[in-house]
């Protein structure tokens, strides 16, 4: 445990403070020197806006998207329990075959998304999804979108299912309506689900560097940058290992800041 | 008027029939208690009144009113479950106020309402607690609370007592009568504890494979039952059963087990003539039945020869299970009899108290039957 997690962090931060170089011999101890350059770097401030952008509106759809999803799936329809047995599918797909299948679907013209815009009468929008500026980064959150969303569903479906079906009836006696019964049952029985599956994919969509690097590896012109995905640039293109680790050890700060928060407001709301 | 009519009730899931064309008429005012073995349909029964339920068939109504195609929030009814259903995230205050929220009751009505019914079932100090603090009675008491404050037509109780202990079960038992008493209000209550049945009824319907076996006050179907099954259901210990004949000798009837024979007294020799010569099933419960040291005047009392197999002293009384030839009798006798296993001992019958049964039908010998 502590040569696996341990060691590799401290050895990232305190690398952090130095100026080691891939191609440059010597290390050199630079106090706060990465740091400050941090501040003045452009890309530094757009990766990170688009980092937090991009986690923030992802798991929020993920989870509106995904509580709809376990609603429709605990609904008695024909073909519902295979509809549930394939529809991790998306999720168990490498995250490669992921972007292949999608980089394809964006291509201009013969892209599946472009054919069916020019069906529907919106041939103006055709265009290469990934490749511009405007539209990118939204693509990339529907990638993930795609690719997480059942994961959610099966979660909330299986907390869902936990919960006595007395407690429907009792409320249901009550007088209170489907929308209800589902505000003040469901989603309070399902709530610490939604803490684990929330708590987990910001930390996964925050760190997460396949999706863009595969998809567009942070442009075009810096449009879908994030921070991961310009760490590794910093480290492997530049040979900027000390910078590179300056970046994530401020990432790993938000990241525990983050956590600490939700944290308290978790648990105080368990306790109230 | 909150009387209560099932008219020819019946559910089926698949080929199975769990109720069985009931017809029930509940009185306005009255505890009535459903009691039966599991599976028997009471609580299925139960649902179909609140309309958790659909039925196949039948119409229920409710006071005047045909509820059948009303939604259960529609038909003026509360029910307590037997896991109690709170919501688990709100505290009690809120728990109780929940259903007079979505029936548009001011804030100060839903408190004013809430802190009485509280006063009333010693909750007061609980109102800011949440279901997950509270002890199972506790609990139990909130869940009526919330039933309680809706003020409805008909209050309905599905095994409510079934997850208290013994002794918390009993102190519910009363309470649960007093409150009757003063909420006055009609109770349609179901159990599988035929004691429970007894002790808070004004009525019992005794129930069995979805169908009704009988409907009386407790001391009817004590008393009177109609068939075996719910002689044998009501009592405890159950009553006693023995395949005998029925037969004639010097004028007189005696019910003959093969290796005894016990006189029927002369007040039911009319009730039975027609059974003479028939086999019968013998019933006589383990109250009627006493050590013979500890005889009693008064009865037409038969003496019995037995020997004792098991001892089971319980404070107030003692159960005896006996034998004699190939019967085996359980005894309700008096506390002090002295009595060692294996011993032979005489035991008494109250033969007045005797009741005999059509052995195919299992119906109750009667008179004119």
């Amino acid at each position: 445990m502590g040569i696996f997690t341990l060691y590799p962090l401290l050895e990232g931060i305190r690398i952090a403070f130095t100026n080691k170089h891939f191609l440059k011999e010597g290390v050199e101890f630079v106090g706060l020197q990465n740091f400050i350059r941090l501040l003045s770097d452009e890309i530094f401030w757009i990766s990170l806006y688009h980092s937090v952008t991009l986690t923030v509106v992802v798991v929020f759809l993920q989870f509106l998207f995904g509580l709809i999803l376990a609603w429709a799936m605990s609904q008695k329809l024909p073909g519902m329990s295979w509809f549930k047995s394939i529809i991790m599918a998306s999720w168990v797909i490498p995250v490669a075959a992921t972007v292949i299948l999608f980089k394809f679907m964006a291509q201009p013209d013969i892209g599946f998304i472009n054919i069916v815009l020019k069906m529907i009468g919106f041939e103006e929008l055709n265009r290469y999804w990934l490749g511009d500026p405007d539209v990118a980064l939204a693509f990339i959150m529907i990638l993930h979108l795609w690719r997480n969303v059942p994961f959610y569903g099966v979660a909330f479906l299986a907390a869902m299912q936990a919960i006595p079906q007395s407690y429907y009836e009792a409320a249901e006696i009550d007088g209170a309506g489907g929308w209800h019964r589902f505000w003040y049952i469901t989603l309070p029985g399902i709530r610490n689900m939604v803490i684990v599956m929330v708590t987990i994919h910001v930390l996964w969509t925050f760190n997460n560097f396949d999706f863009v690097y595969l998809a567009t590896g942070g442009g075009p012109v810096n449009a879908t940058d994030v921070l991961p995905v310009y760490v590794y640039r910093q480290c492997w293109n530049s040979y900027t290992i000390g910078y590179g680790a300056s970046i994530g050890t401020v990432m790993l700060l938000l990241l525990m800041l983050y956590f600490i928060v939700f944290i308290k407001i978790s648990e105080r709301d368990n306790i109230s | 008027m909150s009387e209560v009519r099932l008219s020819n009730i019946t559910k089926r899931y698949d080929r199975n029939t769990v109720v069985d064309g009931i017809n029930l008429f509940v009185k306005d005012k009255e505890f009535l208690v459903l009691v039966g073995p599991s599976g028997c349909g009471k609580t299925t029964t139960l649902r179909m009144v609140a309309g958790l339920e659909d039925m196949d068939e039948g119409d229920i109504h409710i006071g005047d009113r045909l509820v059948n195609d009303i939604r259960p929030k529609d038909r003026d009814i509360a029910m307590v479950f037997q896991n109690y259903a709170l919501y688990p995230h709100m505290n009690v205050y809120k728990n109780m106020g929940f259903g007079l929220k979505f029936r548009k009751y001011t804030k100060a009505q839903i408190d004013s309402r809430v802190k009485r019914v509280a006063e009333i079932l010693g909750i007061e100090d609980l109102l800011f607690r949440k279901p997950g603090q509270l002890s199972g009675g506790q609990r139990q008491r909130v869940a009526m609370g919330r039933a309680i404050v809706r003020k409805p037509q008909v209050f309905l109780f599905d095994e409510p007592l079934s997850n208290l202990d013994a002794k918390l079960r009993i102190q519910m038992r009363s309470e649960l009568s007093k409150l009757h008493e003063k909420l006055q209000t009609t109770i349609i209550y179901v159990t599988h504890d035929q004691i429970e049945a007894m002790t808070l009824a004004d009525r019992i319907v005794v129930m069995n494979d979805g169908q009704i076996m009988q409907i009386g006050s407790p001391l009817e179907v004590y008393e009177n039952p109609v068939n075996l099954f719910v002689a044998g259901f009501i009592g405890s210990p159950p009553m006693n059963f023995m395949d005998v004949k029925l037969v004639a000798a010097n004028g007189q009837l005696y019910i003959d087990g093969g290796n005894f024979r016990l006189a029927v007294p002369g007040a039911l020799k009319r009730r039975y003539d027609a059974w003479i010569n028939r086999q019968v099933v013998f019933g006589m419960r383990p109250d009627h039945i006493n050590d013979r040291s500890f005889l009693i005047d008064g009865s037409e009392l038969e003496e019995l020869e037995v020997v004792v197999e098991v001892i089971e002293p319980i404070g107030s009384e003692v159960i005896l299970i006996v034998t004699t030839g190939d019967h085996q009798i359980t005894a309700k006798v008096h506390p002090q009899t002295k009595v060692s296993l294996h011993q032979s001992i005489n035991l008494t019958f109250e033969m007045n108290k005797m009741l005999l049964f059509d052995k195919k039908t299992g119906a109750v010998i009667d008179a004119g039957a």
